[in-house]
């Protein structure tokens, strides 16, 4: 299988404290990390373990302070913005909240054209082909291609945001959070999703999640991460029924379960 | 729920409508001493609202009909007033955000120590001892630091212990708790919904939890009352909903949540006609 996302030994450090006294701490310690075409790895651990702000590292969205980020080939650090530009639609992210993301004042339908709009790619009516044919892919009804944002539940701005991300065909998925704040009947239908299309388009996918069941559900390797580095990592099954760490082993115990 | 002295609260045929839109519909259920009561359900389920109306915080627009009898009184058909003094005193409330629940500019001290002196007339000093180990007894330890910091100074769990540490300042037989464990990392979820029982043991509380998570809630309740579209699905022991629900929704709401060890390739997602059904049923409206 071909790497898609090579990180080797990123890190990132934030400044805190006072401003006299201010000091640099670690958010992302050294973390090497290598995710698959058609493979799904789920990057687990709680709050301020450093999983957002390697996940935004990840699609470029952050430089890291140490270590090399390579997306298809290509280390991130050697692009220019010019050339950034074009390599973004390789790499997308879905985040948590996708209500502050989505613009307001555009249609369901402008923001499925906005992507292609800003490659520049596609003839005007092509663009509003591709973004019918988006729409049906997520599962959002073609009569809402006129609707603005506020008119859609919870579940299907994730869906929006989910279609917007897929529009340019990335091969690097980072979903961050993607279903923490849906209801639980909601998550569902957004977790399969997830499944359904990363099997049709084979892109590699960065799962970060709190959430032990969420993540067991939709990886196939998982990596576990508590201040800033990560503790464990393994296939699904490797993690889940033999954890060799004792945090990955309390993470799991704390699972809420039935 | 087999004891036959009187439940602490008595909630029977509650409604709360806002104009002609019935946002809650015909709700019974009961609580003990002693004895957790989990009111589960999805957004929009009428959960909160079922809440605020116990509490006595409906937004004016909301009228609340039926019955909410607690200790004996009727609450629904008290004075403004004396729901309020009631509430936070008799009544403790354990909101989802203490980010927003607690003053952002005041000491946290200084926000227990009010309550204290206001509902059991405490002076300065004593008030200032009882948060000390009220503080203690919600496992932020005997120290002044807490009683000396702001909301901005504590973590996300230790927020939730001194909304907790308030609620049950001023002796409280009841305590709602809003999803209070929401937007915490899992273990310290646990370490919440631990502490939560723990004093529900010491103080002889009944405690209501209310919860968009089934999964969560149930370790830690008796009982359950799971709620769709405003009305009351099916209610009944937590061992038995969870083994076998009576209703299509109830099992469909089990089955949706990702659940550790159960390795599948899809969820099984709610069926629309298994809402429809629930909509037209449930209640027995």
């Amino acid at each position: 299988m071909d790497v898609v996302l090579d990180l080797d030994g990123v890190g990132k450090d934030f400044a805190s404290g006072p401003f006299f006294a201010r000091r640099r701490t670690a958010a992302v310690t050294e973390v090497s990390l290598r995710v698959h075409a058609g493979e799904t790895v789920g990057l687990v651990g709680e709050s301020g373990s450093g999983k957002s702000t390697l996940g935004r590292m990840a699609v470029g969205l952050l430089p890291p302070d140490r270590g090399r980020v390579t997306v298809q080939g290509q280390p991130l650090s050697s692009l220019t913005r010019k050339r950034m530009r074009p390599f973004r639609r390789r790499m997308q992210m879905v985040f948590q909240d996708s209500s502050n993301s989505l613009n307001p004042r555009m249609t369901l339908e402008d923001l499925l054209v906005e992507p292609f709009r800003a490659q520049g790619l596609h003839t005007r009516s092509d663009r509003r082909a591709r973004a019918a044919a988006l729409a049906d892919e997520v599962g959002l009804a073609r009569t809402g291609l006129s609707r603005l944002p506020h008119e859609f539940s919870g579940g299907q701005r994730q869906r929006i945001s989910i279609a917007r991300a897929l529009a340019l065909e990335p091969d690097l998925l980072v979903a961050d959070e993607p279903v923490s704040a849906l209801d639980v009947s909601v998550q569902a239908q957004i977790l399969n999703l997830f499944k359904d299309i990363q099997q049709a388009r084979g892109f590699a996918m960065l799962f970060v999640s709190h959430d032990m069941a969420v993540v067991e559900f939709v990886s196939d390797h998982v990596a576990v991460m508590r201040a800033g580095a990560l503790v464990e990592v393994g296939t699904r099954d490797e993690v889940f029924d033999h954890p060799r760490e004792p945090y990955t082993r309390t993470l799991l115990d704390a699972a809420p379960s039935l | 729920m087999h004891t036959t002295q009187e439940p602490v609260l008595r909630v029977s045929g509650l409604s709360a409508r806002i104009g002609d839109l019935t946002l809650v519909r015909d709700v019974s259920f009961e609580v003990h001493r002693g004895r957790t009561l989990a009111v589960v359900g999805e957004s929009g389920s009428g959960k909160s609202i079922t809440a605020a109306a116990v509490m006595g915080i409906l937004p004016p627009q909301i009228r609340a009909e039926g019955a909410v009898r607690f200790d004996g009184a009727e609450l629904l058909a008290e004075p403004a007033k004396r729901r309020r003094a009631r509430g936070g005193a008799e009544i403790g409330y354990v909101f989802q955000e203490p980010m927003s629940a607690l003053h952002p500019l005041l000491r946290i001290g200084t926000q227990m120590i009010r309550p204290l002196r206001h509902h059991l007339g405490l002076s300065r000093a004593q008030a200032r001892d009882r948060a000390a180990e009220l503080l203690e007894q919600v496992g932020l330890g005997r120290e002044r630091k807490v009683l000396d910091a702001h909301v901005h100074e504590l973590s996300g769990g230790m927020r939730q212990r001194v909304m907790i540490a308030m609620a049950i300042s001023c002796g409280p037989r009841l305590l709602l708790a809003d999803e209070p464990t929401t937007a915490l990392d899992p273990t310290v979820q646990q370490q919440i919904l631990r502490l939560l029982a723990r004093l529900r043991e010491e103080l002889d509380l009944a405690l209501v939890l209310i919860s968009h998570d089934l999964g969560l809630v149930a370790r830690y309740s008796d009982e359950v009352l799971v709620m769709y579209d405003g009305r009351v699905v099916e209610q009944g022991p937590t061992a038995r909903i969870l083994e076998q629900p009576e209703q299509p929704y109830t099992r469909a709401l089990i089955d949706a949540a990702p659940r550790l060890g159960r390795r599948v390739d899809r969820l099984p997602t709610i069926d629309r006609a298994v809402l429809e059904q629930t909509r037209a049923t449930a209640g027995g409206a």
